[in-house]
């Protein structure tokens, strides 16, 4: 993860942080949204839209002079980190996100193979894809971003651990599944994921303890079986094993 | 019955298993009080369930009536 200069760095994964060259900012709630509301867009909003967003079921007088409270408010080195203009607010050059490289690493991930920006990350990739974003934030415009990361990183792992298993280095690939399996439990890719990861290592009895593991787990929650494909992904494991 | 005080919370994630005999899958958040963070999370494999779990939320949802002013 890059942190480039000796800027504001803000981070939203794993609980909203604010830091320049030292230890964390204090923010009072008001500003703390207001700038991570800034810092998941990535853009110039109108001072209006804000008041709306972070203010809902304020009057529109109300969420103005809220909003104006929370600039107000950002004390020290917080306040360079807002770029205002009398119709608009950003944040300024000088501050990094660690969501946008977090995102830019889960794109490249995606990327197509052999496209120029399809990238072979190690294992130091799998803690920024493990962190939720914004975890116990519950306004509308956080939880709807924090799901859009959520799906992104899952797919980012899951392609992490191919990638990884690709490349024959079969503990990071499994780190990596099990991150996403960790994410969504019930979900079926990552654990198909963390299976191939342990077929391809030769560890066909890991593989069917995996399967046995969210069998289990999937009757217990849903009562349902795993899919024909997942079966069908153990399938010719049995025989192996068999003494 | 949940504390007005705050607001309450109900959110629904919903994916589909390929290939499964119950493909959909609706993952149901419930905050009781979004200051207090989610009380539970439930899974679902149907749509009656869902539609049960979020009537059960509404009716624990306790929003006292204006009182009746006569004339």
């Amino acid at each position: 993860m890059s942190q480039s200069g000796s800027g504001i760095r803000i981070s939203l994964l794993g609980g909203f942080r604010l830091e320049k060259e030292g230890p964390a900012i204090i923010l009072p709630e008001g500003s703390r949204r207001l700038l991570a509301f800034l810092a998941l867009k990535g853009r110039l909003i109108q001072r209006q839209t804000v008041a709306g967003t972070l203010w809902p079921v304020a009057t529109e007088v109300h969420a103005s002079s809220s909003l104006r409270s929370a600039l107000a408010r950002l004390r020290g080195g917080a306040r360079a980190s807002v770029a205002a203009t009398a119709r608009d607010l950003g944040l300024s050059d000088e501050v990094t996100v660690d969501l946008w490289d977090a995102r830019a690493l889960a794109h490249r991930l995606l990327a197509p193979t052999g496209s120029s920006a399809s990238v072979d990350p190690g294992p130091e990739a799998i803690p920024a894809l493990s962190a939720e974003l914004l975890p116990d934030w519950y306004d509308d415009w956080a939880l709807v971003e924090a799901e859009d990361w959520r799906q992104l990183r899952l797919h980012a792992l899951e392609a992490l651990a191919d990638s990884l298993m690709t490349r024959g280095k079969y503990g990071d690939a499994a780190a990596a599944a099990l991150a996403a399996v960790r994410a969504e439990p019930l979900r079926e890719s990552p654990r198909a994921a963390l299976i191939r990861v342990h077929i391809a290592e030769g560890n066909p009895t890991e593989a069917l303890r995996e399967f046995a593991r969210y069998g289990e787990l999937m009757m217990l929650e849903l009562g349902v079986e795993p899919t024909e494909r997942l079966r069908a992904l153990v399938a010719d494991l049995w025989a192996v094993t068999q003494p | 019955m949940l504390d007005t005080a705050g607001t309450a919370l109900l959110t629904i994630r919903v994916w589909c298993e390929e290939g499964s005999e119950h493909p959909l899958r609706a993952e149901i958040k419930v905050a009781d009080d979004v200051a207090s963070g989610f009380r539970s999370t439930l899974t679902f494999v149907n749509a009656e369930a869902v539609v049960a779990a979020v009537r059960d939320f509404l009716d624990s949802v306790t929003c006292p009536a204006a009182p009746l002013i006569l004339p």
